[in-house]
Order: structure tokens, then C-alpha cells, then sequence
């Protein structure tokens, strides 16, 4: 009885594997003839806020060394650009069930020029993010957000901390003690995302054949929504205006 | 609420759209209390629970790259609108390396800084050496009036809260030194508070900080004034009111990494007062060391510890302080509800020292709201 049982399992096995790799698997979406790209472009004409604007001066610095420049000044972020603020990235209800291998590699969230580096940071369910502190003074970065609420605490120039983020979402990140300073991380079910050149092309490569829909993410907020549909490996665009 | 109103709209039509770069913000807290029911000043509402509340307003206007100008009000539950800040600062002035501050604006004595705000202050209440009235007040008065008015709360702090005075100063960085000299119409213990300078000559402050590594700082500031603020009583000797000084100094430590913050100060108060028959030093000494501890993120704990001592005065025969010793505790929980909004709850125990005195506390219940 066991062998007959064993006999009929054999080519539904082979089926189910079949249909596991046709649906978009990333084992084989890697090398399917049928992954496809979506690449464009990016235009932002609306007149943007500064999104860590730093307060004009600091009043109580009299009583102890400034942070930086002249006692009091208003501290001088460096500028962000267009790659360090904006994200293509890809959702789908097919790819939703997955899970996809997070990098070994850990992404950045600097702290520099008292400012976060970079303002958005897009990352796959799973992966490790460093903290490093590149300013002369204490950061204490922190957030509160539903998805991982962590606190890293205060710590010098040189040193770094580090945190896994296993739910996706939207992680709002900022600093106790510079109240400007503020950043996004994305928490993204898949790797399918792209940050723009500073130019605002962008490309996701090896993207399975599938329905999507093609997200912008911009500052702090989501600015931008369009479906995309990939057939046969072709390259679809996808350009956004805001 | 209307005059806040209008100072706002004021604010905001007449003055904002004259700078390039403005900038309103604040913060606004609100407060249950309940303390015992004892007849000292620091017991609330004589024990009866009440409510409170608290707002903080601040506009900064930068009138070019070094030139701002720095309003501060705040307001209590009475609706009385304090401007505790409206000073023009200006950086590196003249290209000489250094920054310069007129007008209203703390005083760089002590390391109190912007824990004085409730969304930065760990707990509720601050240090004793910043909130409690001694027995001697800036006026002329005799020794019996001094001890008679031990623990009644009628005169001068160590250093009077914020220490919000009228004055100018000069202040800036030398490598890992920084450096504030100012002068101002008021003392330390006794600011001007939107009055001119009484007695002609200027408190004289001087402070130095020194952060040897991120995180740790050590400060001491020193001052020298006449005290004699109040001189509607006449001098009983012809000495002069700028005779009558106060000399001040304190020193302080700030400490901060990973989830620990402290902070300490002690301060030593001397005055030479005009009693009857001769002229007396009397002095005080004041401390404290306050720590936080963030647990986990958004919930932290904190506790300060706060002293006052005071020097003996001769009496026929007797030497009693010529105001009660005390010892404060203050600990308590903190919550942060989301990025700009805490909620703290508190409790203060006050014991007055070697002599029988009321058992005073005070549990609080407090929201703050940043924005």
C-alpha cells in the first residue's frame, strides 16, 4: 500500500515545484529568462520643505561647548539629494507570501553633519542596519514606530550600533537630542526596490513576470502610486511626476 | 488666554514676516498635584489636589547669517505671561572669534540649561538650589526677622530659577574650553526680573566649562553683586547698599552615554548683611546630583537627590541656622506617548533637618506636549 502511495506523490511533487517557480520565486527568478525590469525617471517640481531643518540657533548653548561652528549657530546639514531621499519600490500580491534571503551586508543610516544619511533607507524584511556616529558629539538615534521601537542610547564619534528589522513597515527614526534630525526607513516584503540616481532614472532589475504596483517614496512620505505589468521578461516604464 | 492670544497674533502678523527665517515653537504641559497638607512652600494649594498648567512659547528670528533675535514667554495657570527671553545675539562678532548676547536671557551660571523645560526636565520640580526661598530677602532686615522667617519661603533662592536677567554677554569656545563672562542688573539669587538695576553697579558672572571627552562635561561659575535690590528699608549704618554683596559660586558635572544621563551642581552662597548692630557674613550651600535610566524605549526612571544647608547666626547666646537644613528626594517614571508627547509621574519627599519640621510631599501626575 505504501508504494502505491509513494508512486502517485512523485508527479504532483513535480508539479508543485513547477508552479512555485513560475510564480516568482527568487531561486529562480535570478535566472529566468522571464525576469523583467521596470526603469524611469523621476521629476520633482514641487517645491520641497527642508526635511531636517535644524533649529535657527540653539539658546542654551552659553552653558557649554557648542556642538559645532561659532558657540550657538544653527548647525549646517549637509545637503541631501534626489538618491538620498527617494524609493522605487515594488508590491504585489503574488510575491506578498514569499520570504526572499535579506543581505549579509548591513545597510547605513549615518549620522553626519548633524543630519541622518540617508533620509530614506530601503531595506528587505530580515536585515541588519548600522547606526554609525560620524558627528563630533553624541546621537542618541531612537523610534517608536510600530514595526521595531528601539532606542539606541547616546554614543561617541567612531562608534556604531546595530538593529535587525524582522516586520515590515514604516520605521520613523530621529534623534533625542537633535529633534531635526529625522529619517525612513522602509521595511520592504521584497527586494524589488531601486533609489534613483541624483538624476531620478532608476532601474529594478530581475523583476518576475507579474502584476505590480510601483510605489515612489519621497522624504517622508509615500508620493506616488502606478501598476505595472511585466510580461515575458520585456522592460517596462514607469516615470513619476510630483 | 486672550492676552497670550494676542501677543501671538502680534508676534506672528507684525514682527514674523519682517525676517527671512522664523521659527515658532514650544511646548505645553499639563499637571495633576497633590501634596501634603503642611504650611510650608512646599506644599501646593495648601494639600488640596489641583490641576495646572504650563505653556512655553519660542520664536527665533534670523535677521542675517550671525544676527538673531530670541523670544522666550511662559505662562501659568494665573495667565500671566512671562518673557523670560528677548535678547539679540550675534555670532563671531566682528570676525573676532567670539559671540555677544544683550538683552533678557539666562545667565550663564549653572548647567540647568534646558532641563528647566518639562519635556526635558527628568522629573517634575527643579533642584531645591533653583526653587527654594531662604529666609533672607534682598531687602534690609534683622536678625529676628531672618530666623522668624525660617521655612516660610520668603526670600531669596540661591539661584533664582532660570536666572532670567537683564544684561549682556560675551561667550565662546577655546578648543575644548568654553568660556561666558556677563554682567546683568540683578544677583544670581535675585534677578531684576523687568526691573532696572537698583543699586547702580553690575552683577558681575563669570563661567568656564571644560569637556574633556563626548559626554562629560565639568563647569563652576562665579558672581559678585550688590543684593540690596529692595532698598525701601533705610541702611542702618552709612556703609553704602554696594557694600552689602553676595558672592556665588558653583560646580557642576554633566554626564551622558548610552542610556545613562546625570547631572550635579553645588553651590556655595555667601552674603555680608546689614544686621543691627554689625555687618554679618552669613552662607549657604546647596546641591544635587539627578541621574535617568532609559529602560526600554519610550519608558525611562530618574531620581535627584537635592540639599540645602545653611551657616549659623549668633543670637544672644544662641546659634541657631538662619534657615531650616533640608533634603529633598524626587523620583519618578517617565513615558514618552509618541515622539513629542511625555507623560511623567512623580513623587517628592522634603525632610527638614536637626529641627522638627513638616513632612512635605508631593506627587505628580504630569503631560507634556512639544511641538
Amino acid at each position: 500500500m505504501m508504494n502505491v502511495r509513494r508512486r502517485t506523490m512523485w508527479p504532483s511533487l513535480l508539479i508543485l515545484i513547477a508552479l512555485w517557480a513560475h510564480s516568482g520565486s527568487p531561486l529562480f527568478a535570478q535566472e529566468s529568462s522571464r525576469a523583467g525590469e521596470i526603469r524611469g525617471k523621476i521629476t520633482i517640481t514641487k517645491n520641497e520643505d527642508d526635511l531636517q531643518k535644524p533649529p535657527t540657533v540653539d539658546r542654551y548653548s552659553t552653558h557649554r561647548l557648542a556642538p559645532a561652528g561659532p558657540s550657538g549657530s544653527a548647525p549646517s546639514p549637509s545637503a541631501m539629494r534626489l538618491s538620498e531621499k527617494a524609493v522605487v519600490y515594488l508590491e504585489s500580491e503574488s510575491i506578498k507570501v514569499q520570504s526572499f534571503v535579506p543581505p549579509t551586508a548591513h545597510p547605513i543610516l549615518d549620522q553626519r553633519d548633524l543630519t541622518f544619511h540617508p533620509q530614506v533607507l530601503p531595506i528587505v524584511v530580515g536585515t541588519t542596519v548600522d547606526f554609525p556616529n560620524r558627528d563630533i558629539l553624541f546621537h542618541n538615534v531612537f523610534s517608536y514606530s510600530q514595526p521595531k521601537e528601539f532606542d539606541l542610547g547616546r554614543y561617541p564619534t567612531g562608534e556604531s550600533r546595530s538593529i535587525r528589522f524582522d516586520r515590515p513597515g514604516v520605521i520613523r527614526v530621529y534623534c533625542d537630542i537633535h529633534s531635526h534630525m529625522n529619517a525612513t526607513i522602509l521595511v520592504l516584503e521584497n527586494p524589488y526596490f531601486a533609489v534613483p540616481d541624483d538624476q531620478g532614472s532608476f532601474v529594478i532589475k530581475n523583476v518576475p513576470s507579474g502584476a505590480y504596483t510601483a510605489k515612489l517614496w519621497y522624504g517622508r512620505e509615500l508620493v506616488g502610486s502606478q501598476s505595472a505589468v511585466i510580461r515575458n521578461g520585456e522592460a517596462v516604464i514607469v516615470n513619476f511626476n510630483y | 488666554m486672550k492676552r497670550i492670544l494676542a501677543v501671538l497674533a502680534t508676534v506672528m502678523t507684525f514682527v514674523a514676516p519682517l525676517y527671512s527665517q522664523v521659527q515658532l515653537s514650544g511646548e505645553a504641559s499639563s499637571v495633576l498635584l497633590m501634596s501634603a497638607r503642611t504650611t510650608s512652600p512646599r506644599a501646593v494649594n495648601k494639600g488640596n489636589p489641583t490641576f495646572g498648567w504650563r505653556l512655553d512659547l519660542f520664536l527665533d528670528g534670523k535677521v542675517s547669517d550671525n544676527v538673531y533675535i530670541l523670544v522666550n514667554t511662559r505662562t501659568f495657570e494665573d495667565e500671566y505671561i512671562n518673557f523670560d527671553y528677548v535678547a539679540l545675539r550675534i555670532l563671531n562678532l566682528a570676525n573676532l572669534g567670539f559671540n555677544f548676547q544683550m538683552g533678557k536671557f539666562d545667565m550663564p551660571f549653572g548647567n540647568l540649561a534646558e532641563r528647566r523645560f518639562p519635556t526635558r526636565n527628568f522629573l517634575y520640580g527643579l533642584p531645591l538650589i533653583y526653587e527654594y526661598r531662604t529666609s533672607l530677602p534682598n531687602q534690609v532686615v534683622s536678625r529676628g526677622e531672618v530666623l522668624n522667617n525660617r521655612g516660610r519661603g520668603v526670600g531669596m533662592r540661591l539661584i533664582d530659577l532660570g536666572v532670567y536677567d537683564i544684561g549682556a554677554m560675551v561667550y565662546g569656545d577655546a578648543g575644548k574650553v568654553h568660556y561666558a563672562v556677563a554682567a546683568s542688573n540683578g544677583t544670581i539669587s535675585s534677578t531684576s526680573y523687568g526691573r532696572p538695576n537698583a543699586d547702580g553697579d553690575f552683577n558681575k558672572i563669570l563661567r568656564l566649562a571644560y569637556t574633556p571627552v563626548m559626554g562629560f562635561t565639568v563647569g563652576a561659575s562665579a558672581a559678585m553683586a550688590p543684593y540690596l535690590g529692595d532698598l525701601t528699608k533705610s541702611l542702618p549704618r552709612d556703609a553704602g547698599s554696594l557694600h552689602y554683596q553676595q558672592l556665588i559660586g558653583e560646580v557642576d558635572v554633566e554626564f551622558s552615554r548610552d542610556r545613562v544621563l546625570f547631572n550635579g551642581e553645588a553651590v556655595y552662597s555667601q552674603w555680608t548683611v546689614p544686621f543691627e548692630n554689625d555687618d554679618t557674613d552669613i552662607w549657604a550651600l546647596g546641591y544635587y546630583a539627578e541621574a535617568k535610566y532609559t529602560w526600554f524605549p519610550r519608558f525611562y526612571t530618574a531620581a535627584r537627590v537635592s540639599g540645602l544647608m545653611f551657616s549659623r547666626l549668633d543670637l544672644e547666646g544662641i546659634s541657631p541656622r538662619w534657615d531650616n537644613n533640608l533634603i529633598e528626594i524626587e523620583a519618578g517614571v517617565g513615558y514618552h506617548l509618541d515622539r513629542n508627547s511625555l507623560v511623567k509621574l512623580v513623587r517628592r519627599e522634603t525632610r527638614t533637618l536637626e529641627v522638627t519640621g513638616p513632612h512635605d510631599n508631593l506627587t505628580v501626575l504630569q503631560l507634556s506636549v512639544s511641538f
